[in-house]
C-alpha cells in the first residue's frame, strides 16, 4: 500500500510524522494550507510538482509571511521521515486521505471549509466518514444509566439505518458505538490521538476489519493527547455527523464547548438527554436552542433528529454571528 | 558540478593527482548528485562504490543538502572508507548495536549539522525504539539514501533477508525528490529486474564481474575429518591469509579449534561470537575483522555473517568447507579474494553433511502456518501481548515465536506491530502466503542444483560463474583446475593428520550451567519461584558429545534406539569424569533420572558408569507422574511447568555429593529440578552428567 504522489507532498506540507519536534519546521496549519493551496491552484500546479524538482523554481512570485519558501522546502525535504511513517502506518492497516480524495467527507469540507484538515488518517471501512449519521456525545464518566442510553440510541441508529459516530472513548463513546456495532450497525470514531493503538484493540479490531466501523484522525496516528487536538476532534465529530445527541454535558469541558460550538455555527441539529439529576449542563444546552430528547432511548426516530426544522435559529443568544 | 570538478574531489578521495575515474564512477556521481535521480550500480567488490557515493555526498552538501544516510549490513566503515571519507572532508558516523552509548551524541551532532554521511545497520530499521529515538528525528534531513547490498530486497536473489524486506517497504514510501543509490556485486538479469521494479523508475549501470587473479579449484571430500585434515596441511601454504566460509556456527567454532590445535592461527567468526573481554558481539565481530585486515589471523572461519561489503584487497584465500546453497552465494564469497594481489585461490570443498544443512536451512526458512496461527490466535484475543506472554499461552520456543514475529512484522500490510514491548494484532486481514512459499522454496532448490552442478563440471569454473550471473561475457579464465587440467591446490589428504583429526572430532565434550531462574508460577506443587536459592542449585555439569555429531554423538543416538548404551559409552564417560572433568567435591554415590517410558536405559547405564567409577549406586529418584515428554516443551514456561509434580525423592538420602545421571540434555531444566529436589531432600552437592547434549 503505498499513497500518490500528490498525497505524499501534503503530507510532506501538512502533517507531523512524530511528536517529536526536531529541528523541522511546523507543518502548515489547516488554514495555511488552504492559503498554499488555492495559491497553487491558480498557477495550474498540482501538490506533487513540488517533489519534481527544486520547489524554489516553481515557488516564485508566492510570498507570505508565515508560509515561507524556506519553511517548504525544508518540510518537502523530510521525505525519509514520511517513509518511515507510511511504512509504519499503512503497513498496519491504516489509510491516508486528503482533501482532494473522493471519498474525503463532504459535510467536513463544507462546514469547516479551508479549516477542514487537510489530511484525514483511518482505518477500516473508507466510505463510512463521508456517509453521515447521528452524533453521540457525552462524558466519559457518565453514569450507568446514561452510558445504557447512549448503547440504546446506538442500537436505534442501527436499526433504523443510521450510523453511529462518536469519539472512540470510553463511557458514552464506546455504549454508543458498540450498541450499534453488536446490532449489526456501522459506526465512524473520531480520536483526537492514538489512532494506531485503537485500531489494534480487540474491541474495534473485528469490525474494523468487517468494515462496520471506521476510526478516522486528523492527528499523526502516534500522537500524545494535546488538549487543542481534543476540542479540534470534538468539532468534527458533529461536522461528520446530521444529528447529534448530548448524553450529558457539564457547563464546561470538552462536550459543552463544542455543543456550544455546533448551536453558534448550526452544523446539525443537537438533542440533550433529559436527565433524573438535572446534569446542569444538558439543561443549559437546551437554553441555548438545543432540543429535549426522548426520555427513552427506544423512542427516537433518527429522521425526526436530522430534520433541518430542528437546527437552532438562536441568533440572539451569539450576537456576533448575527 | 561537472567531470573536471569532481575529478579534482577523485584526486583528494584517493590522494592521488593522477587518478581517473574508473568505468561508469562519473555517470554514477552525476545521475546522484545532478540529476538527484534513482540508481542501482551493479560492480564488482572492489569498483569503488564507495568513492561515488562519497563524492557524490560531498557535492550534495556544497550545494546545502542533508546528510547521506548508508544502509550497509557492514558494523562499520572499512579502513579505506574512512581514509577517503576524511580526505574528502566527511564527516562519517555510525550507528549500530554496539554503540548504543554513542546514538545521544551522534544524533545531536546529526541535528547540528556536523554529520556528513550516516552509517546504519539494515536490521536497526526493524527496531522499533531505534527507529523512534533516533531516526525519526534525523530523517527530516536526509540528502541522499544509499543502500547497500541491495540485491537482499529480492527474494529472487539468493540472499533474501527479512530485515531487508522492511527496507523495501520503507523505499516504497519515499517520494521521489530524494536521490536514491542502490549498490550490489552480484546480481543476475532476474534479480537487477526484481530490484528494479521494487524501487520504481530507476537507471541501471552495470560493469563486468570478472576477478583476474583467481584460481578457482573443486574438490569433493566426504568425510569432515579428512576436510579438516586437508585444511591443517593446505592453508598454512596458501599465500597470504584468507577466509573459511562453514554452513553453520558450530561448524565455524569446530575448524576454527581444529585448526588452532594444528597451529594455525585461526579464529572462529559468526553472528553472535563472543570474546573474552569484549563488551559484546559486535565489538568482538569488528576486533576480528580488524585482525584479518591486518593480517594478525591466518584465517578467518566464518559463517555467511562474515559477510558482504568486507572490503579486504589481498584475501589470498577463501575455502568453503562445506557447499553453500547458491551459486550466486558462492560468488560472492569467493569473489572477496584476489582483488588486489596476483595470486588468489577459491577451492569449494564439498562434504557428505552439505545438503542435509542445505535442506534444513531451506525448510526451516519459513515457519509452519500452525505456529503462525497459534501466535495470531493468542494475539486475536488481547489488546497486545509481550514475548514472555505469548510464551505461555503458545507452547513454541522463543526463538520460534520471534521467527514468527519477525516475519510477520516485515509483511505490508503486517498482521503484527510491536509497540514498546508487547506485540499488538493489527486490524489486517491476514493469509499466509503459501504461493509464495513455495516458489521461494522451488527457487532455493533449483539454486542447489545448480551449484551441484558447478561440483561436478569440467569446464571452467570461473566461466560457469560468470554465465550464471549473466555476465555477457564468459570467456575461459585459463588458471583453474579444469582449464590447467590439474589442481591448483594439491588435493592429496595425510592419513596421519586424518586419524587425528577424527580423534579431534569425537571429543565434543561440553561443560554446561544449570539454569537459575524458574518461570514465575510454573512450580505450584514444588513451590520454586524466582532465582533458585544457591543451597539447592546444581554444580555445572558435562556432556560427553553432541547429539548425532561425528564423535560419539552418532553412538549415542544408534545405541538409545538399539535400547541399550554400550560399554564403550560407559569407558568414554568414565574416562572423562576422572581425567578431564574431576568434579570437586568428589562426589561419592551416583544416582540417575528415572523414566517411566523407558525405565531400564538410564539406569542400566548409571549402574555400569557407578562400577566402572568405583561407586555406589542409589536409585533415589523416582518417576512419580507421566508427564508429557520434556522434548515436546518448546519454552522454558512449558518445560518448567512440565517437570512440576514429575518426580519424588526417596526417604534417606546421603548428605554427600552425588553425581546424577542422565542420557540426553536439552534445556537443562530436567537436570536443574532433580538436582533442586535432591538438594531439598538433603543430598550434598550435584554433579549433572549425560552422554549427549542437543542442541537447538
Amino acid at each position: 500500500m503505498t499513497v500518490s504522489e500528490g498525497t505524499q507532498a501534503i503530507l510532506l506540507l501538512t502533517a507531523r510524522f512524530a511528536d517529536w519536534r526536531g529541528d523541522s519546521p511546523d507543518p502548515l496549519t489547516p488554514a495555511e494550507w488552504g492559503r498554499f493551496a488555492a495559491w497553487l491552484k491558480v498557477r495550474r500546479l498540482q501538490p506533487a510538482d513540488l517533489l519534481g524538482g527544486p520547489p524554489s523554481d516553481l515557488l516564485e512570485g508566492w510570498s507570505d509571511s508565515r508560509v515561507t519558501i524556506p519553511r517548504v522546502e525544508r518540510l518537502l525535504a523530510r521525505g525519509p521521515a514520511l517513509a518511515l511513517a507510511m511504512d509504519r502506518w499503512l503497513g498496519s492497516g491504516l489509510w491516508v486521505m486528503t482533501r482532494a480524495d473522493p471519498a474525503y467527507p463532504s459535510r467536513l469540507k463544507t462546514r469547516l471549509g479551508r479549516n477542514s484538515p487537510p489530511v484525514l488518517f483511518g482505518c477500516g471501512n473508507r466510505e463510512l466518514p463521508d456517509a453521515g449519521g447521528i452524533a453521540v456525545v457525552g462524558s466519559p464518566d457518565a453514569p450507568p444509566a446514561d452510558r445504557a442510553y447512549s448503547r440504546e440510541v446506538g442500537v436505534g441508529a442501527a436499526r433504523q439505518g443510521h450510523a453511529v459516530i462518536s469519539g472512540g472513548a470510553r463511557g458514552v463513546d464506546e455504549a454508543a458505538m458498540l450498541g450499534a456495532l453488536e446490532s449489526g450497525g456501522t459506526a465512524v470514531g473520531v480520536v483526537a490521538n492514538g489512532l494506531l493503538g485503537r485500531c489494534s484493540s480487540a474491541s474495534y479490531r473485528r469490525h474494523l476489519i468487517a468494515g462496520d466501523l471506521a476510526l478516522v484522525s486528523a492527528t499523526h496516528p502516534e500522537a500524545r493527547l494535546l488538549a487543542s487536538n481534543a476540542l479540534q476532534r470534538n468539532h468534527y465529530i458533529y461536522c461528520l455527523a446530521d444529528a447529534a445527541v448530548a448524553v450529558r454535558s457539564a457547563t464546561a469541558g470538552g462536550t459543552w464547548n463544542s455543543a456550544v460550538e455546533n448551536l453558534r455555527r448550526g452544523w446539525v441539529p443537537l438533542w440533550v438527554k433529559p436527565t433524573e439529576d438535572a446534569a446542569p449542563g444538558n439543561a443549559a444546552l437546551a437554553g441555548l436552542g438545543a432540543r429535549w430528547a426522548p426520555l427513552q432511548a427506544a423512542d427516537i426516530r433518527m429522521e425526526e433528529l436530522c430534520e433541518r426544522a430542528a437546527l437552532p435559529h438562536t441568533p440572539t443568544l451569539f450576537p456576533e454571528l448575527a | 558540478m561537472d567531470r573536471t570538478q569532481a575529478e579534482r574531489l577523485l584526486h583528494a578521495a584517493v590522494g592521488r593527482s593522477d587518478a581517473t575515474f574508473r568505468d561508469g564512477q562519473w555517470e554514477a556521481i552525476d545521475a546522484l548528485a545532478n540529476d538527484r535521480a534513482r540508481l542501482l550500480v551493479v560492480e564488482r567488490t572492489g569498483w569503488g562504490k564507495s568513492s561515488v557515493y562519497f563524492i557524490a555526498t560531498r557535492i550534495l552538501r556544497d550545494q546545502g543538502s542533508g546528510p547521506t544516510l548508508i544502509v550497509s549490513p557492514l558494523l562499520a566503515l572499512m579502513r579505506n572508507q574512512i581514509d577517503a571519507a576524511e580526505r574528502l572532508r566527511i564527516r562519517a558516523a555510525t550507528i549500530n548495536s554496539s554503540n548504543r552509548d554513542a546514538w545521544d551524541s551522534v544524533k545531536q551532532r546529526i541535528l547540528a549539522d556536523r554529520v556528513d554521511a550516516l552509517l546504519i545497520s539494515p536490521e536497526r530499521l526493524s527496531n522499533e525504539s531505534f527507529v523512534e529515538t533516533v531516526l525519526m528525528p534525523i530523517a527530516g534531513r536526509i540528502g541522499l539514501l544509499v543502500v547497500d547490498e541491495v540485491h537482499c530486497i529480492s527474494d529472487w536473489g539468493h540472499d533474501f533477508r527479512p530485515d531487508y524486506q522492511r527496507l523495501i517497504n520503507v523505499l516504497r514510501q519515499l517520494p521521489p525528490n530524494l536521490p536514491v543509490l542502490g549498490t550490489t556485486a552480484t546480481a543476475s538479469n532476474r534479480v537487477i529486474a526484481d530490484v528494479s521494479r521494487q524501487l520504481g523508475d530507476i537507471r541501471v549501470q552495470r560493469g563486468p564481474l570478472v576477478r583476474d587473479s583467481l584460481s578457482l579449484q573443486t574438490l569433493s571430500l566426504p568425510g569432515q575429518a579428512s576436510r579438516l585434515a586437508w585444511l591443517a596441511q593446505r592453508v598454512p601454504e596458501l599465500p597470504g591469509t584468507g577466509i573459511v566460509y562453514t554452513l553453520t556456527t558450530s561448524d565455524a567454532r569446530q575448524v576454527a579449534g581444529w585448526l588452532s590445535q594444528q597451529g594455525i592461527d585461526a579464529k572462529a567468526y559468526y553472528s553472535n561470537v563472543e570474546g573474552e573481554g569484549f563488551e559484546d558481539s559486535s565489538t568482538y565481530r569488528q576486533h576480528l575483522e580488524d585482525q584479518l585486515l591486518g593480517n594478525e589471523l591466518k584465517a578467518l572461519v566464518a559463517t555467511t555473517a562474515l559477510g558482504m561489503g568486507y572490503d579486504k584487497p589481498d584475501v589470498g584465500f577463501v575455502i568453503h568447507y562445506q557447499v553453500p546453497g547458491s551459486i550466486v552465494g558462492y560468488y560472492q564469497q569467493v569473489g572477496r579474494a584476489g582483488r588486489a594481489v596476483d595470486r588468489a585461490f577459491g577451492v569449494l570443498l564439498s562434504g557428505r553433511e552439505d545438503g542435509q544443512i542445505v535442506e534444513h536451512f531451506r525448510t526451516t526458512a519459513f515457519p509452519p502456518e500452525a505456529d503462525v496461527e497459534k501466535i495470531l490466535g493468542a494475539l486475536e484475543d488481547s489488546d497486545g501481548l509481550s514475548v514472555r506472554e505469548l510464551q505461555a499461552q503458545v507452547n513454541l520456543r522463543q526463538g520460534q515465536v520471534q521467527k514468527v514475529l519477525k516475519i510477520l512484522s516485515v509483511e505490508s500490510p503486517a498482521p503484527v506491530l510491536k509497540r514498546k514491548t508487547k506485540w499488538q494484532r493489527t486490524p489486517v486481514r491476514y493469509a499466509m502466503d503459501t504461493e509464495r512459499i513455495r516458489r521461494l522454496t522451488g527457487q532455493r532448490e533449483l539454486e542447489w542444483r545448480e551449484i551441484q552442478d558447478y561440483v561436478r563440471t569440467d569446464g571452467c569454473l570461473m566461466a560457469y560463474l560468470r554465465r550464471a550471473l549473466d555476465d555477457p561475457e564468459s570467456p575461459d579464465c585459463g588458471r583453474c583446475a579444469n582449464c590447467l587440467g590439474r589442481p591448483v591446490v594439491d588435493a592429496t589428504v595425510d592419513r596421519g593428520l586424518t586419524a587425528s583429526a577424527a580423534r579431534f572430532l569425537r571429543r565434543a565434550e561440553r561443560a554446561f550451567s544449570p539454569n537459575k531462574q524458574v518461570h514465575q508460577d510454573a512450580f505450584p506443587q514444588y513451590g520454586f519461584r524466582g532465582n533458585l536459592r544457591p543451597e539447592v542449585r546444581s554444580s555445572d555439569g558435562r556432556t560427553l558429545s553432541a547429539w548425532k555429531d561425528a564423535g560419539w554423538g552418532a553412538m549415542v543416538a544408534k545405541h538409545r534406539l538399539a535400547g541399550r548404551y554400550g560399554d564403550e559409552l560407559v569407558a568414554a564417560t568414565a574416562e572423562m569424569i576422572r581425567e578431564r572433568w574431576r568434579p570437586s567435591p568428589k562426589p561419592e554415590w551416583v544416582t540417575c533420572v528415572p523414566s517411566l517410558r523407558n525405565p531400564d536405559l538410564v539406569p542400566d547405564f548409571a549402574k555400569r558408569l557407578a562400577g566402572r567409577i568405583g561407586l555406589p549406586f542409589r536409585a533415589a529418584v523416582r518417576k512419580i507422574a507421566d508427564n508429557e515428554p520434556q522434548r515436546e516443551q518448546r519454552n522454558s514456561f512449558h518445560q518448567c511447568r512440565n517437570l512440576d509434580g514429575a518426580f519424588g525423592i526417596s526417604d534417606r538420602i546421603r548428605a554427600t555429593p552425588v553425581l546424577l545421571v542422565d542420557d540426553l540434555v536439552g534445556s537443562g531444566w530436567t537436570l536443574t529440578i532433580v538436582a533442586a529436589l535432591l538438594r531439598r531432600a538433603g543430598s550434598g552437592p550435584v554433579h549433572p552428567v549425560a552422554l549427549a547434549s542437543i542442541v537447538r
